[in-house]
């Protein structure tokens, strides 16, 4: 499958100067892998030390937050789009 | 800000700082984007995803970059809270400012901090003539 990602202007020079990248998978775990694959810089941003998906990205799939989907595991279909968007919180 | 902090009682409000950094560690701020609270609560503040992208275009759009976010405390000083604290390690936040707008007073008060692991540096801040 493959889907448009859009990236925050954050994480764009890790990209290639690109808001937008291509990317496969059949689950959103493995569109993160290939992201990261394909621009490996992009790690800081998505990779937490244990090698999963930092907990300071959320990620979206065509506006619907993937916690609430099946997290790594959901299922994407060709043409989809991938949001990856800063969590950014306080108190 | 202090108008947005205001206008978000009794919650906290949120947004972002868009500017250019100067120097080492300087920066001029040029624009402040409100954004909405998801958390829609008077002890923390998050910004949604749909908040995020405007907020993100808005700065960029103008030819500058994010500095830093802005959000009230309704009740506490203009201090990060611990919570503020272990935010802060998140990559993509990485230098940027924390504007804290604390309406525990009559009067506000706002400053601002940049904060690295544990370490939290209070920043001059003032205004200058456009």
């Amino acid at each position: 499958m493959s889907v448009t990602v859009r990236l925050p202007t954050i994480m764009r020079a890790n990209a290639g100067g690109q808001s937008e990248i291509s990317a496969e998978g059949s689950t959103i775990g493995e569109v993160i892998d290939d992201i990261v694959k394909q621009f490996p810089g992009t790690a800081t941003h998505l990779r937490a030390p244990d090698g999963g998906v930092h907990r300071f990205v959320n990620v979206y799939l065509n506006d619907e937050d993937v916690r609430y989907l099946g997290k790594l595991e959901t299922a994407v279909g060709d043409g989809d789009t991938v949001s990856i968007v800063p969590a950014v919180a306080g108190g | 800000m202090v108008a947005h902090a205001y206008d978000g009682l009794p919650d906290e409000a949120c947004g972002l700082l868009g500017g250019r950094r100067r120097g080492d560690d300087g920066a001029l701020a040029e624009v402040f984007v409100p954004c909405e609270n998801a958390d829609r609560s008077s002890r923390t503040f998050s910004l949604g995803p749909d908040a995020w992208e405007k907020a993100d275009r808005d700065i960029e759009g103008r030819g500058l970059e994010i500095l830093g976010v802005v959000h009230s405390h309704t009740h506490t000083e203009a201090y990060p809270s611990p919570t503020d604290i272990e935010q802060a390690g998140n990559p993509f936040l990485v230098g940027w400012r924390w504007v804290l707008v604390s309406l525990r007073q009559p009067e506000p008060v706002v400053r601002s901090y940049l904060i690295v692991g544990d370490d939290v540096r209070e920043e001059h801040i003032g205004l200058v003539q456009g």
